[in-house]
């Protein structure tokens, strides 16, 4: 009996010796936290929520292999648990498991306007905050203090960045072709764009999502004769829309002022070209620009090294800002567990805290006291299958 | 004007073609198939695929999902329909449901979500007549390739050996076995018929426009919209629907509002069966004591 005692012991020193059994000296120091996200992985927004949830593990990635995040006294490393959002309703079941069954109170989100609205009621009862890094609806933050966003507020701010460039562009008349389910494009449409003086709204049109023949009201938007043409929705609606456009005969024409945050990544070659001549304004990230500034060049060479070069878009960086922008509340707050604390550091960052940040964010904190970003929108010009930023302001 | 009106027959020759599709195989063999919008999809990714990977021209590309969706049709029939052939048109109608169910979500576990379109730039030219019309070569092709499939099926019912037994099936099925008309057979090529006209539809609408995986509930509804306004198992019925909605559409969103585009037509649906419940071309039928 004595001697299988010693046998055993020889061999769990033995084991442990190749690291079998005990943990490594990493695992023993450091703590792995956990940051839920509700990603926005299928239906019509895929193509954005993915490259949102990729550039967060680049983020996650370079952190980690800094060794992570100073919290009080201890270094966390940060692990991505995510879950695909689906449409409002199940958003809000998905919303729940991550507080709940995966116990996670630190969460980013990838998911549109309409799932924030979902769940801005149920987040503002929970111990949780929430950056969202989708949809644009500056409604979803207000009232709500554990909710932030850091894309671009999708209300004032960017409505007056469109009319700016309208103006600037010497349009009058505009006529609007949306998707429906679009809540800040209505209104855009309907409580912006008429109260504009020396803007005149000739039509207001909408189509469903997946629509397939446009062809009717292109050809009532031609016969009106607009100076622009603004719409709004996914871009794989703003493909045929624009092929059919072209079809119909309205473009070239008027300027084309698009609302879809397309970029040439996100497409073929062939849905490329459909684009030429025209605008498009719903972005606030040059990663998706021709020449891209240098630490978003950086950023777009280590994207498509890892992702490979389909999808890459103006999402992206506002993913990857998300995951600074948390972490660094984090360390300053040097909790991961008191809420009030880390919405009071989140309040308190400013821009010169995070020099990782990729988006233009307006100079000094982060966020107002609604807990909305302000990073400078941009309007870009498709010119060779590529986009050229042509005007941006912060929309103030 | 012209062009409005253009832009709908366009429209109306695709919903006919659906319609016609569900009204051959309600017609003959009283099954309300709504699993046609899911041969609609299948025959968008069949024709895509022929096109892309096998680098076929369009019109072997339609005919592939032609004959690729006929024997689907088929198979669909034996599976799905044969043994409820006694039963009432409830139990076929949940039956057929669930076929588009299937095939709509097979086609998403296999080709995804994305949006695509048939390349074809050989039709990649518009015909044009200044401050008049615009039209893209590939809406003339929809209207040769609907006039011919009309013509085809006109043909083959009139003329066939099993377009006669489809006919008399239609008449009385009780008679028609009596007489020798082998119902088993009529039921395969009824349905091979009618999904083979649902996979061109398909084929034409990917190649025009863009398709995704969940098309067929939708254009499914609205040619059964076309089936009721022209009347319940009357081809001429489907073809004159078919064009009236397309029509109605086109104005509608033209002229009136595009955010309720399907309110109107849906309710032309609710008024035809208000004011005329047969439709434009059934047979009037007494109100039920």
């Amino acid at each position: 009996m004595k001697k299988w005692g010693v046998l055993w012991l020889v061999l769990l020193l033995a084991m442990a010796g190749f690291g079998l059994v005990l943990p490594g000296n990493d695992a023993w120091a450091q703590k792995t936290l956990r940051i839920g996200e509700l990603a926005g992985l299928t239906g019509g927004i895929a193509p954005y929520g993915s490259q949102l949830h990729n550039a967060r593990l680049l983020a996650i990635e370079e952190i980690n292999s800094k060794g992570g995040i100073p919290v009080g006294s201890e270094k966390c490393k940060l692990q991505l648990v995510h879950m695909d959002a689906g449409p409002p309703a199940e958003a809000i079941k998905v919303f729940e498991r991550l507080l709940t069954v995966e116990k996670l109170n630190l969460i980013l989100d990838g998911a549109y306007s309409s799932v924030e609205y979902a769940l801005a009621p149920v987040l503002k009862a929970k111990q949780a905050i929430v950056i969202w890094s989708g949809g644009n609806d500056p409604g979803t933050t207000v009232g709500v203090p554990n909710a932030f966003r850091n894309h671009f507020d999708g209300g004032t701010p960017f409505a007056k960045v469109n009319e700016a460039f309208l103006k600037k562009m010497g349009i009058k008349k505009i006529s609007t072709y949306g998707q429906q389910g679009h809540s800040d494009f209505k209104r855009f449409v309907e409580e912006h764009l008429p109260k504009v003086p020396g803007f005149s709204v000739l039509s207001s049109d909408w189509f469903p999502f997946g629509e397939k023949d446009y062809f009717p009201v292109l050809t009532k938007i031609k016969n009106l004769k607009p100076d622009a043409v603004i719409t709004h929705g996914f871009f794989t609606d703003g493909v045929p829309l624009m092929k059919q456009a072209r079809e119909v005969g309205l473009f070239p024409g008027p300027l084309f002022l698009h609302q879809f945050a397309a970029a040439p990544l996100m497409m073929d070659e062939a849905s490329r070209k459909v684009w030429e001549g025209s605008y498009e304004v719903l972005v606030s990230s040059l990663a998706g620009a021709a020449e891209p500034p240098p630490k978003s060049k950086k950023f777009v060479d280590d994207y498509l090294k890892k992702f490979g070069d389909r999808g890459l878009g103006g999402w992206a960086e506002v993913g990857y800002d998300s995951v600074y922008i948390l972490a660094k509340a984090l360390e300053k707050a040097g909790t991961v567990e008191d809420i009030p604390k880390i919405i009071k550091a989140l309040h308190d960052l400013t821009i010169g805290d995070i020099p990782q940040l990729l988006q233009d964010y307006k100079p000094g904190k982060i966020f107002d006291a609604e807990g909305q970003a302000y990073p400078k929108i941009v309007v870009m010009e498709w010119k060779g299958g590529k986009q050229i930023p042509v005007f941006s302001d912060y929309g103030l | 004007m012209i062009q409005v009106l253009v832009n709908g027959l366009v429209n109306g020759a695709i919903l006919a073609m659906m319609a016609i599709s569900l009204t051959v195989i309600y017609s003959i063999l009283r099954v309300p198939h709504f699993g046609l919008g899911g041969i609609f999809v299948w025959g968008a990714f069949t024709a895509y695929f022929a096109v892309t990977l096998w680098n076929l021209n369009f019109l072997t590309a339609v005919l592939i999902a032609a004959g690729c969706m006929a024997v689907m049709g088929v198979v669909i029939e034996k599976a799905a329909f044969k043994k409820l052939r006694t039963a009432t048109e409830d139990a076929m109608f949940v039956s057929a449901i669930g076929v588009l169910i299937t095939l709509e979500n097979g086609a998403l576990l296999l080709w995804g979500e994305q949006a695509r379109s048939i390349p074809v730039p050989q039709l990649d030219y518009i015909f044009s007549i200044p401050g008049v019309l615009r039209l893209p070569a590939m809406r003339i092709v929809i209207f040769a390739v609907v006039a011919l499939a009309i013509l085809g099926l006109h043909f083959y019912v009139k003329k066939a050996r099993m377009g006669k037994a489809m006919r008399a099936v239609a008449q009385n099925r009780v008679a028609a076995r009596l007489l020798g008309v082998p119902i088993d057979r009529v039921a395969s090529y009824t349905f091979a018929l009618g999904s083979a006209m649902a996979g061109v539809a398909g084929a034409l609408v990917g190649t025009a426009f863009t398709f995704t995986f969940d098309m067929g509930s939708m254009s499914i509804l609205k040619a059964f919209v076309v089936v009721v306004l022209g009347g319940l198992g009357s081809v001429g019925g489907a073809i004159v629907g078919g064009f009236l909605l397309g029509v109605v559409d086109s104005f509608t969103l033209t002229f009136l509002t595009s955010e309720y585009k399907n309110l109107v037509s849906f309710s032309l649906l609710i008024l035809v069966l208000v004011f005329r419940p047969s439709g434009i071309f059934g047979q009037r039928l007494g109100r039920p004591q």
